[in-house]
């Protein structure tokens, strides 16, 4: 049992040797923060002036275009606050459809764009539709399901009729415009004697 | 050479108030729901929902209705002559490229001098042609005259005369 004395002590200390290293290796990990987490404060990381996003769908075209004087990106709220937001909509087979606003916020992963103060719509005219304006002090843009909302007092222009509401929401895919309060319409007497003088020049032989 | 084309008749601006709409852009068709006043010149129409579309030749139609217990309403006002024409019923439709205005169910014409009632027409269903100035009654269900008739009552022209003649006076009084 002697002569094993020394093999067993020389074990042991390499044992002790062997926790004490694995202790001092995790003492140190954790007391060290090697990737701190990200700085979750309502403190710009990342900004950038007169910028331009666009974005494409799986087709390569670019359906989504936002422009703006200035960006700041916020890690808190993971939102994009925006100076002159200026975004377009050119969903394949819809009108184009272009927002303007004094600032805008893109967040939601930019599922959604809130314009704030002098909001401003434009579906752009086509063939078949004149130009289509819808004024607020705020509209929010879900591009890409081609939406716009408020609940804000709106007025819609349509050629040289006006339409006026409190809570207001056109899809631009089926083209179907709903106001949800105090609706207040005016077709202009113009448009209807433009329209029906140019219903009866088809007419004549 | 060819003439200028014809200038635009002045047609009077439509205004459309009511508690919601729905406006499909596609199909060009308007839906008016809740307390729907409707305002063209000197007519006005109160209905509880109001539905308008546009044809391909760009006429505008339209089809109001009123909930259950009430009625449509149509006043048409003609200051000249110290009348007006209220009409009721349960629907209303209007045809922009006839001008016509159908009432159908419980149909009612008033003519009023100066707010008193003269003549009156009551039957199922009545056409108010716009372009001739004249009417059309048709009896049959749901008809405002008893008997399912056509029931119209005209006042002598001379008693409506002397209705005019007591508003004008009453108006110079005024002035």
């Amino acid at each position: 049992m002697k002569d094993r004395l020394p093999s067993l002590v020389a074990v042991l200390l390499l044992g002790l040797l062997v926790l004490g290293t694995w202790w001092a290796s995790d003492y140190t990990l954790r007391s060290i923060e090697i990737d701190p987490p990200r700085r979750v404060t309502h403190e710009r990381d990342s900004w950038s002036d007169q910028f331009t996003m666009v974005r494409t769908d799986a087709a390569g075209h670019a359906i989504n275009r936002l422009e703006g004087a200035a960006m700041e990106h916020f890690p808190d709220t993971g939102a994009y606050e925006i100076t002159a937001p200026h975004a377009v909509g050119r969903q394949p087979g819809s009108p184009i459809t272009e927002g303007t606003a004094d600032h805008g916020t893109l967040d939601e992963h930019g599922d959604r764009i809130v314009l704030d103060g002098n909001a401003h719509l434009k579906r752009l005219p086509d063939a078949d539709h004149q130009l289509l304006d819808v004024r607020s002090t705020q509209l929010i843009i879900e591009p890409n399901r081609d939406l716009v909302y408020t609940d804000r007092p709106a007025l819609v222009v349509n050629g040289s009729s006006t339409l006026r509401g409190k809570g207001m929401r056109y899809d631009n895919r089926t083209r179907q415009l709903t106001v949800t309060a105090a609706s207040d319409v005016k077709i202009s007497g113009e448009d209807q004697a433009a329209r029906n003088a140019g219903s009866k020049k088809n007419e004549r032989p | 050479a060819q003439g200028a084309p014809a200038p635009a008749q002045d047609e009077p601006d439509t205004v459309i108030l009511s508690d919601t709409l729905h406006y499909d852009d596609v199909n060009k068709t308007s839906t008016f729901t809740g307390n729907v006043v409707l305002t063209r010149g000197s007519m006005t129409l109160r209905g509880d929902k109001l539905v308008t579309r546009e044809d391909a030749q760009g006429n505008q139609f339209g089809t109001a209705t009123a909930d259950k217990g009430r009625v449509v309403t149509i006043r048409q006002e003609n200051p000249e002559k110290f009348e007006t024409i209220i009409a009721t019923g349960l629907q209303a439709d209007y045809a922009g490229s006839s001008g016509d205005i159908t009432l159908t169910g419980q149909a009612t014409v008033t003519r009023q001098i100066c707010g008193q009632s003269f003549d009156n027409v009551r039957g199922a269903r009545i056409i108010y042609h716009e372009k001739s100035g004249t009417y059309e009654a048709f009896g049959g269900q749901n008809s405002a005259a008893a008997g399912g008739r056509v029931r119209s009552l005209a006042q002598p022209q001379s008693r409506i005369d002397q209705a005019i003649a007591r508003c004008k006076a009453k108006k110079a009084d005024r002035s």
